[in-house]
């Protein structure tokens, strides 16, 4: 592999790394949001 | 668990895609496992969203299978994009342009541009219920423009008509495939997992649109 195809791929690598921890932070606030709206729902005495 | 699966499963792809060995008559291959994973990964999402649509509408209209045909068609629809920007570098290395009114090109473009319609139009009307109404019929005739501008439309001309490669998923040899359909594999996963996502989130908007609307 030439020195141009791994600086690609390191590249490749940390865009793939950036993606995957965007959508774990997405889902956690996904999370918050479905607990927030859940909890919401339960009626108030 | 399927989104850490997914992620690993397009790393180790990705160095394969790059330690492969150059594929014939293509410049730049590595960009192969990535461009044509999304653009399959696209259609797959594009069937899935309108396989929600139907279920929708025939098992229990539930508001969330709806919220999840819109999320899978998104989510197609921005790898759809992906895939022609990438697929116009890959172009410009291979043939000399970014564009060349190619069938597969053109296909695509009028795959994305009906998805961008079929968008407009479901946020055009208010009614939530002739909105999923509509949207089984969109998502439905979407995946059909789909199928014919990303696939049939270069089959039922001459075959040299299209710079794309013939039957390379079908006739390149056996490590080749097998990196190629690995490559899918992991993209239509990560794909599938960012769709979910979505999905939750348009699913929650339901939910405080409903509590508006009932004034609590």
């Amino acid at each position: 592999m030439t020195s141009d195809s791994l600086f690609v791929l390191a590249v490749s690598v940390l865009t793939l790394g950036g993606v995957f921890f965007y959508l774990l932070r997405v889902e956690a606030l996904a999370k918050k949001l479905e607990e927030r709206v859940r909890d919401e729902d339960v009626p108030r005495r | 668990m399927l989104k850490f699966i997914a992620s690993a499963w397009v790393l180790v792809g990705l160095v394969i895609g790059f330690v492969m060995p150059r594929a014939q008559d293509l410049k730049t291959t590595p960009i192969a496992f990535f461009h044509v994973p999304l653009a399959i990964s696209m259609l797959l999402l594009f069937v899935l969203a309108a396989v929600w649509s139907i279920k929708w509408a025939f098992f229990g209209r539930d508001a969330r299978d709806d919220a999840r045909s819109l999320a899978f068609a998104e989510v197609g629809f921005v790898a759809g994009l992906i895939a022609m920007a990438t697929g116009m570098l890959f172009a410009r290395t291979n043939w000399g342009a970014y564009w060349s009114w190619d069938p597969q090109q053109v296909g695509v473009l009028g795959t994305l541009l009906t998805y961008a319609a079929l968008f407009a139009l479901r946020g055009a009307t208010d009614d939530e219920g002739t909105k999923r109404k509509l949207w089984t019929v969109y998502a439905v005739l979407g995946v059909l423009v789909a199928c014919f501008g990303s696939y049939v439309y270069r089959q039922i001309l001459p075959p040299n008509a299209s710079l794309h490669p013939n039957q390379t998923l079908t006739n390149s040899d056996a490590l080749f495939k097998f990196a190629l359909w690995f490559n899918v594999a992991g993209y239509a996963m990560l794909l599938i997992c960012a769709a979910n996502v979505r999905a939750r989130f348009e699913i929650i908007a339901n939910r405080l649109d409903e509590r508006v609307w009932r004034g609590t």
